[in-house]
């Protein structure tokens, strides 16, 4: 079924059981890109048993499918590294595949952001999250509720404060 | 204002490459912000179940998740049109899970080609995004499971809300692209006029076939015998009209608020990517949003350099807890400052402040800077300054570098002050600063024993000899000292500067009563790696210098670097910390 995610005929592979029990023979490798899986082997010591299953009971078939084709494509990046404060923040960077990956409805982008969250998928947190604030950038505020249904809950001198309190420079 | 532009240029060639290679690596020092969310929580691997999910309705592109969300959205429309009957007395929570589980049990049958259909409706859709698609697309799978529902309840007999009659004036409507359709449906098979579809006023069916005429037909094969009865039950009734509460609107227009689903901590994962101005913008989003908006975390470095800022801004800049904060150059108007009980207190984050040539009141610069007990740097180029000021920057004892160039306002007691409580300093730029004799005694007396680069250029009739004998014998690891224009200077001062033993970068220029003759003897001192004397000799005399000094840098910066955030073209950091994300 997910035969594709094995690249190599000999890679070790492990078993890994997305939330509605779909089993995910995956590539070792690929699957350590998970913070939380690599965890997990090693704590447990599974590395070496090529039937144990991996449960991820946070994540259901759909979104780990998209998951593992994500980090399939993304198994020879390099490990991004934890120094935040000396990088740029850009979000003009997203590659045209990751792009074309993310042309998804928001339900399951979000389900992304909390699939990478959960398996500590640096790299596609930062894509998913970057992809979130592209959608909010550029955007009035009413603009942003429309977009993502988003209640307004300020009383109005409470919102009076808020925009008082946000407008700090003169437009040019 | 010819001043300030001039002084950017200037700026370009100045920096001594020794102060260059020193501040870097001065620099490499990063500020230890806190990074730790205030909104932290636990929570961050969610426990969102495939469960959770189907409650909450969550869209997804594969077969199981649209019809999940397709089971949800007939809920939200069974609640609704429940909610719209007046009689109705049954909590329409209860009526959404229960439509919910009718929707679930009878659509096993059909499910597998009916998910089918849905893929592909949906496939084409996602590349439309806009919100008006979304919404239609949620209407269109809605009523193609409900088609699929109403077929299979015919047979079921079950007890679901949806049979119940209703009153054919709550007719819901989604559109009124009706009139077009009623031709072309066949006339109802007599069985299905009495099946419950009175609870599917959508038209958005009908939406969706005109939209994408190939599309439908697919759809409605799907589901076996096609969902005509609504239709025909539309035709039937020529008086259709729009019935719609608000509360029912807002149940049909608002879809899901997916923000709703992550945590705080994962919210800031993505407001981290935004830039301060649309940090400001959302933060009139909803309450979360502010809260949010506002975390420190996110606020690590700020550049308002240029900028104007409007009364109070500066406050809520403060209260975010920047840091690094550039206001170089910017009009911060009176009152920068709200009399907020609660902020008088406040001690700010800032420790890297550049307000170089900055517009802004000495009421609020006092108030700003007695808010600061943490400042690393601070950069006061051309501010106007008095006793009280002084006090308040006295009291950042760990205060490394302080840039006072240009500033008005220094007095003996002042700046006697300052070099007592500063400690810590190791750069300091006074020049150009009108100090009274007093004044500079006050200095080289006072001057804290690790400042390793001093700038008191300009002291033109108040810097003697002596001041030179007194800096000598505190500073002993100075590095970098410019004495230009302090034109009272003699051969004498000449003969304390070459007791430091570590002196790289030394500028006299313009000192006039140092004859030229006197600099050679600096060849001696090894250190000395630059030397600035313009303004002092013919180009003659300079061949010769050169020739005298081989391995000293003649007159190679314009401008001291001492103390100064910005150097060169580089503006977008202050003292080699960036100020922009």
């Amino acid at each position: 079924m997910a035969d594709f995610l094995r690249l190599q005929i000999n890679m070790p592979s492990i078993k890994l059981q997305s939330s509605d029990e779909e089993i995910f023979d995956t590539n070792i490798e690929i699957a350590k890109c998970s913070g939380t899986i690599r965890t997990m082997l090693e704590d447990c010591g599974m590395e070496d048993d090529e039937n144990a299953i991996v449960p991820l009971p946070n994540v259901n078939s759909t979104i780990l499918r998209k998951v593992l084709t994500w980090a399939t494509y993304h198994k020879d990046d390099p490990q991004p590294t934890e120094d935040d404060e000396s990088k740029e923040k850009r979000t003009d960077d997203i590659t045209s595949w990751d792009a074309d990956f993310l042309k998804v409805d928001q339900g399951t982008l979000f389900e992304l952001i909390l699939a990478a969250n959960y398996l500590d998928i640096k790299g596609l947190l930062e894509l998913t999250c970057k992809t979130v604030a592209n959608m909010i950038k550029g955007k009035t505020p009413e603009d942003i509720r429309k977009t993502f249904n988003i209640k307004k809950d300020f009383t109005p001198a409470e919102e009076e404060q808020v925009r008082k309190e946000n407008e700090w420079c003169e437009e040019k | 204002m010819s001043g300030r532009k001039h002084k950017g240029a200037e700026n370009i060639e100045n920096l001594c490459p020794v102060a260059r290679k020193r501040s870097i690596g001065a620099a490499a020092a990063v500020p230890p912000t806190k990074t730790t969310s205030a909104y932290e929580h636990t929570s961050s691997p969610s426990v969102l179940t495939f469960e959770a999910l189907e409650e909450m309705g969550i869209g997804m592109l594969d077969s199981e998740e649209s019809s999940s969300s397709a089971l949800s959205a007939i809920a939200l429309a069974v609640s609704t049109t429940s909610d719209e009957n007046s009689n109705e007395t049954t909590p329409c929570t209860n009526v959404a899970r229960m439509a919910h589980q009718q929707a679930r049990l009878s659509l096993n049958s059909t499910a597998s080609t009916l998910d089918n259909t849905i893929i592909e409706v949906f496939s084409e859709d996602t590349q439309e995004r806009t919100l008006q698609q979304s919404a239609e697309k949620l209407h269109a799978l809605a009523q193609a499971k409900r088609s699929a529902l109403a077929n299979s309840e015919c047979s079921s007999n079950s007890n679901s809300p949806s049979k119940r009659t209703r009153n054919p004036l709550a007719t819901v409507t989604c559109n009124n692209q009706i009139e077009p359709l009623h031709a072309q449906q066949p006339p109802p098979p007599p069985q299905q006029q009495q099946t419950p579809l009175s609870l599917m006023p959508s038209t958005s069916k009908q939406a969706l076939r005109q939209k994408k005429p190939t599309q439908a037909p697919t759809a409605s094969q799907g589901a076996p015998p096609p969902p005509q009865t609504l239709t025909s039950r539309l035709a039937a009734t020529e008086n259709f009209f729009v019935y719609r509460t608000p509360v029912m609107s807002a149940h049909i227009s608002s879809g899901i608020n997916y923000f709703d689903k992550l945590s705080d901590e994962i919210l800031l994962d993505i407001f981290k990517w935004l830039p301060k101005k649309a940090l400001l913008r959302i933060a009139t989003v909803c309450r979360r949003f502010n809260r949010c908006a506002r975390d420190e975390t996110l606020w690590t470095r700020l550049d308002l350099g240029l900028r104007t800022l409007r009364p109070t801004a500066l406050e809520q800049v403060v209260k975010r807890g920047v840091p690094i904060l550039r206001l170089a150059q910017a009009e911060i108007q009176d009152p920068a400052f709200t009399n907020d009980p609660s902020f008088i207190d406040f001690q700010s984050r800032l420790q890297y402040l550049d307000l170089s040539l900055a517009s802004i009141s000495l009421s609020s610069l006092r108030t700003l800077l007695a808010h600061c007990r943490q400042l690393k740097k601070l950069s006061l180029e051309h501010a106007e300054l008095n006793d009280e000021i002084c006090l308040e920057i006295a009291q950042n004892s760990s205060l490394e570098t302080l840039n006072l160039s240009m500033a008005s306002g220094l007095t003996a007691n002042s700046v006697g002050q300052m070099m007592e409580s500063l400690t810590k300093l190791n750069s300091l730029n006074i020049s150009w600063t009108d100090l009274s004799a007093d004044a500079v005694t006050a200095l080289v007396t006072h001057i804290p024993s690790n400042v390793i680069r001093l700038n008191v250029a300009g002291c033109r009739r108040v810097l003697f000899d002596i001041h030179v004998d007194t800096l000598q014998k505190r500073c002993l690891q100075l590095l970098e000292l410019d004495l230009s224009d302090c034109n009272s200077l003699t051969p004498a001062a000449l003969t304390s500067i070459m007791k430091f033993n570590s002196l790289e970068y030394l500028s006299v220029s313009r000192c006039y009563l140092i004859p030229a003759a006197s600099f050679i003897e600096l060849k001696n001192m090894t250190s000395l790696t630059y030397l600035d004397i313009f303004g002092m000799l013919s180009d003659a005399a300079m061949e010769v210098l050169e020739k005298q000094m081989p391995k000293i840098g003649i007159n190679k910066f314009i401008h001291s670097s001492v103390g100064r955030p910005t150097v060169g073209t580089r503006r977008t950091s202050i003292w080699g910390l960036r100020t922009r994300d």
